[in-house]
This record gives structure tokens, sequence and C-alpha cells, in this order.
């Protein structure tokens, strides 16, 4: 970033290649729609771009890029709370839906093998589901914790709260987790049983 | 109170995402394995982030992604652009700051080399104080014995001198008052010299202690006359126009001393030819403000009697046309001219020396030109000079003559003016002047030739209506009166003939 900062363009490049799948993924998961996802990532980094003098050596890149992705999302979720949208449990409406729900439809991306299709296409949706039950403040701080690795004194610089509230926090979306899991029919064992768990 | 258990409870989270020390993993370790609850959370938080783990990663999107990068690269230049700033507002400033010292010093050299010019009416009332105070000596020495007068040459009452110190003590009894005054100079002077150790320490530029010093120099027989070393001292190249008569000057000095001033005294040339020299504002000064002192002192009504010897004169005029091998027939001024009266000074100031007109054709001006500074003078410019300064001063001569009424001497004078080429404002009053003085003298078969070349020469100018109207009032008196009539008109139009 500080090379960037002086003027060299391909640092941004780096960047962007370190931390972009990352960062989509955290901000697909936290909105729920790949569309809305693009336009906050994309936005995201517009941000990151314009911001770069604002940024100071003393925090770390990733804290950074989170705290501006986190709060485009919470703004893109306000927004959107605004609008009347489908529910994911919603079924679709269009032809190649094959009876799927609009949740399984989101996660359910193109250019998958049979198996890897067949499981998610079980496995993933429920997971989704799970994950969009949770309030966005537990939300946010497990894909913030679980999947971007996030630590917890981290988590609590880019919500802005203290790190208790994040595990706090933490703690009740792996409770909630667990019992959306539960009521979907989904438990780790299982999980680990097919060994489909990457 | 929590107990142990509790905490480690509170750890288990830690624990499950690895956020404890390793002292302390051990410790909750081992308590899970002893506790059958932590043991169970731990294996609930486990199991939900093994069923979550089953979540894969999707790959961002390239939409956009190249229109990012461009745009990262602008800002890039941007920054770059922005970085380079901090060295170029440094330069910016830097630069203006060099350059502003660089003028200031130049500003302050010029400045320090100005005030040996300085033309301030600061500097133009201490020369004219000095000159007041000189010339009050001066009258001062006419009224005393000739013994003491030798002693007071040098100025007494100016502080600054150190030889005055000497001579002080001297000053006979009626400048007692005086005399006090000057103790107090003198005190103060020896105050400087002590403290600074040198007698020549009021020679700061500016003041006007350096000038009793020059005037007591200048005033020596052995040196060159005054006027000589004048023209020498380059410091005092502005005074060379001031101290010559200008164009207008006979007009305005001409007219001054008709109205005011009655005509001075016949001067006593050999004797106080020094203290008159002495009294002269051309004497050098570090300051050039000895033309505004002069217009400082005009307004006096008191006539100023400052003089030349006419020896002085006639071998400065020699001197200076010996120099001039191709002058035709130089004409030093006649030695039994009378000392040039300075009543017209009165009209001298700093304005008219950046005059060019033609009427300053005669004036010493004539040879403050670059050649003279570079000492390329060439012969041809070297007599036109010296042609000029012949012409004004016979003219100035003629202008005595007149206001003496020696007519004779006059016309000599006048003819001689014309003969070193005169033109211009100098010519119309020449041949006003060998008018005037023919009618005057009831020679009008000579007026005639110079009243009708002043007519055709310069018909629009004063001089020439006063002819004419002088000839129309002679024609309506009768041709039988004509010569009588002219003889009464000529010297009651001699003073504003002087307007030409």
């Amino acid at each position: 970033m500080l090379a960037f900062k002086s003027g060299d363009a391909r640092a941004f490049a780096t960047l962007v290649q370190r931390h972009r799948g990352p960062v989509y993924n955290f901000i697909l998961r936290y909105v729920g729609h790949r569309q809305r996802a693009e336009d906050v990532l994309q936005e995201t980094w517009l941000k990151v771009v314009r911001s770069s003098s604002e940024w100071q050596p003393k925090a770390r890149f990733t804290t950074w890029v989170y705290t501006i992705a986190r709060n485009l999302c919470v703004d893109s979720a306000r927004k959107e709370s605004f609008r009347k949208t489908d529910s994911l449990d919603a079924p679709a409406s269009n032809d190649e839906s094959d009876g799927r729900t609009k949740g399984e439809l989101v996660a359910d991306p193109m250019g998958q093998t049979p198996d890897r299709a067949a499981h998610n296409t079980r496995l993933r949706p429920l997971i989704e589901q799970a994950l969009l039950s949770l309030p966005s403040e537990q939300r946010e701080v497990f894909l913030l914790r679980e999947y971007q690795g996030i630590g917890f004194k981290e988590i609590a610089e880019v919500t802005g709260v203290n790190e208790n509230t994040v595990k706090s926090r933490m703690r009740y979306a792996l409770e909630g987790l667990r019992k959306r899991l539960g009521e979907l029919g989904v438990d780790g064992e299982l999980i680990n049983a097919e060994g489909t768990v990457a | 109170m929590k107990n142990a258990a509790h905490q480690y409870e509170d750890k288990l989270l830690e624990f499950a995402y690895g956020e404890l020390s390793q002292h302390e993993a051990e410790a909750v370790d081992a308590h899970v394995r002893g506790c059958a609850n932590c043991a169970e959370a731990l294996a609930e938080i486990r199991s939900v982030r093994a069923t979550m783990a089953a979540l894969p990663a999707e790959p961002a999107p390239d939409a956009g992604l190249e229109s990012l990068l461009a745009y990262a690269a602008q800002a890039a230049e941007r920054n770059a652009a922005a970085a380079k700033p901090s060295v170029s507002i440094w330069k910016r400033f830097l630069t203006p700051m060099v350059s502003l010292m660089a003028l200031a010093t130049v500003g302050v050299i010029a400045w320090r080399a100005n005030q040996e010019f300085d033309t301030s009416p600061a500097s133009a009332a201490a020369d004219g104080k000095l000159e007041a105070m000189v010339e009050k000596q001066k009258r001062k020495a006419q009224e005393q014995p000739e013994g003491a007068q030798v002693q007071q040459n040098v100025p007494a009452d100016l502080p600054a001198a150190p030889v005055v110190a000497a001579v002080a003590p001297q000053v006979p009894e009626p400048q007692r008052e005086e005399k006090k005054s000057v103790a107090k100079a003198e005190e103060l002077n020896k105050a400087m010299a002590g403290k600074l150790g040198k007698g020549d320490a009021w020679g700061e530029p500016g003041t006007a202690a350096p000038a009793p010093q020059s005037v007591t120099r200048r005033a020596s027989p052995k040196t060159k006359s005054a006027a000589d070393e004048l023209r020498q001292d380059f410091s005092n190249a502005a005074l060379r126009g001031a101290n010559e008569p200008l164009a207008d000057d006979g007009v305005q000095g001409g007219a001054r001393a008709k109205d005011v001033a009655p005509p001075p005294p016949p001067p006593k040339p050999a004797k106080t030819a020094p203290v008159v020299l002495s009294a002269d504002p051309s004497a050098p000064s570090y300051g050039l403000g000895s033309g505004g002192g002069l217009s400082t002192q005009e307004a006096k009504p008191a006539p100023r009697p400052v003089e030349k010897s006419a020896k002085e004169e006639e071998s400065r005029a020699r001197a200076e046309v010996a120099t001039a091998p191709t002058t035709p027939a130089p004409t030093p001024a006649p030695s039994s001219a009378p000392p040039m009266k300075k009543a017209s000074r009165g009209s001298y100031s700093l304005a008219p020396l950046g005059s060019t007109s033609s009427g300053y054709a005669g004036d010493d001006s004539v040879a403050l030109d670059k050649s003279d500074a570079l000492g390329v003078d060439n012969d041809a410019k070297f007599a036109e000079r010296s042609r000029a300064e012949q012409r004004t001063r016979s003219l100035e001569a003629a202008r005595v003559a007149s206001s003496r009424g020696d007519r004779a001497e006059e016309i000599q004078l006048l003819l001689q003016t014309l003969q070193n080429g005169a033109t211009g404002y100098e010519k119309t009053e020449a041949l006003k002047r060998l008018c005037d003085a023919y009618e005057a003298l009831g020679d009008t078969a000579r007026a005639d030739p110079y009243c009708d070349q002043l007519l055709r020469e310069f018909p629009n100018t004063v001089a020439a209506k006063v002819v004419t109207e002088r000839r129309n009032r002679v024609q309506r008196a009768g041709p039988s009166s004509a010569s009588d009539a002219r003889k009464k008109a000529a010297p009651a139009e001699a003073a504003p003939a002087q307007s030409y």
C-alpha cells in the first residue's frame, strides 16, 4: 500500500490479486446477493483507491479494507431493506430453477462437477440459509473470524465495538448456527462422514 | 464470583480458534479433558465450525477489474505527482527567498552607493543650512579686519571640522555668542574624535560635516579653482547643471532681481576670493541637495553676494580653451569683466536639472554625456562644449554689464556670444539685447539689423513682440522724435526683455 501511495500502480494490482477473492466472499456472504456483492466489491476497491492517501501504515491493510467493505455492506443492506425483495426461500420463477429456491440458485454457481454440484445442491444452500438467518452483527463477526481468519481484536476494530462484544456475538452466532443447522438437518458429523469438508 | 470452570468456559471460544497463548491453551486443554461441560461446549463449537467450513469460497468476478486497475493507475500517477510537490513547494519557497535576499542585498548596496549622490530634501536642507552658515560667516568676515578674516576662512561655526577647534579661540569679540555654540560643537567633536580615534569621524555621507573640510581645501589658492575642481568631481556631476544658469534662469533670476533684490554691491575680488569660493554652493559636499538648498535660500529677500574673482574666472576660461585645440577663436572673458552676480542662483533647483530643452544648450550639462564618463571625448565635442561655455559666460557677463549700464561692454560680449554660434534662446537674448543696447546708445542704424534679424528669425517670441511694439510706438510718435522715443523705450524694456 505504501508503494501504491508513492505512485506504484503495480503494487495496487498485487493488493487486488491478494485480497479481492476473500473480500468478495465476505461481501457475498454478508449481503447474500451476487450482483449486489459485485457492486459492493467494486465500490470497496474504488474507495480503497480514493482513500489511499488516508491509509496509515500503523493499521493493517486487511483490517482497513474489511472495514471499508463492512461499512459498504451495512449501507447496501440498509438500502435493500427499503426495497421489497423476494425471500431467498421463495421459489424461483424461471424455467432453469428446477423447483429450487432463489437461495439455492444464488449459492449454486455454474461449472461444477456433478458430484460437487450434487453435494452443494444438497448442503450449500443449507449453510447459506443458516448464515443468512443470523443477525447481521453476528453474521459479520462469524464471517470475519471463520472465513477471513481475522482475530477478535481486529474484528472489534472493523466493527467498531469492543472485543468482548465481538466474542459475545461470536458465541451467539455459533449457537444460532448450531440450532439452525440442526433444524435444517445438517451437522458436522454428517459432513465429516461424507468427507466433503474442504 | 465465577468459579474456575466458568473461567475456562469463557476461554473455550478463543481456544477453539487458537487465539490463546500456548500456556493458556495447555491449561484450557487440561481442564477440558477433566470437565464434561467444557468438553461438550468445545465439541459443539467445533461441530458448527466443521459444518460451516464446508461452504466453499467463491471466485471473485473479473467484471470491473480492468477499469479498477486503470483507475488505480491514474490514481498512482496522481499520487506520484502529489509526492513531487513536497520538493517543489520547498523550491517554490526557497527560490523567491533567495531572490528576495539577492534583491535586498543589491538594494542595500545601491542605497549605500546613492548616499553619496543623495538628492533628498533632508540632504538639500543640510546643504542649505551649511551654505547659510558659510554665508553668515562670510558676511561677518567682511565686516572684520583683514587679519581676522584670514582666520575665518574656515567656518568657525561649523561643528564638524576638527580644524575649527584650533581656529575658534581666535575669533574676535563680536562673535562671542556664536562662539558658545561653537564650543558646544567642539565638545561634541572632540568626544566623537576621542571615541572614534580619528578626526574624520564625521565623514559620514549625507551629513554636513565633511563639507567644511572640502570647503577649506577648495579655498586654498594653491589648488585649482573651485569650479575646475568641481567639474572633475564626478560625484558633483549633477551640480554642474545646478551651478550654471539654466534656460529660463535669466528670466526668473532677472525678474526676481528687479522685483525683490537690489543690485548687489560691487564685489571685492582679490582677498575675499577664497571665502567667496567657499561660500559657493557648488562647493562639494557629500550630498547633492545643494540645488534644493539654493531654492530654499532664494526666498530670502537679501541678495546673496556670492561671487567669483575675475582672475579665477579668466584662468578657468583660458585653461579650458587651451585644452580645446580645434576651437576657432576662443575668446576668454575679458579681464575687466566684473564678477558674475549669483543673484540669479535663486532660481536654481533640482527640477530643471532633468530638462533637455534647447534653452539648456549653453549649460555645462553639455559636458555630461557618456563620452565624458568613458573618456572618449573627441575634438568636435570638446570644441562645441568650449564654445557653449564661452557663450554662456559671455551672455551672463553681458547681463551683468547691462545691469551696470555699460552698454559698450555689453555689446561686445553679446557679439562674442553670437560669434560663438549662439542658437535658440541664447541667440534670441543676444539679438534682443544688442537691439536694446544700440537703441539705448541711439545708434538705430546698428540696432536695426539685429532687431530685424530677431523679428525675422524669432517672430513669435516675446522679445520680438516687444521690439515690434516699440517700433510701432516710435512710428506713431513721428519720425522726428523717433530716436528719442527709442532711447526712452529701450531702457524701460530692458528688464522685461529678459523674458525671451
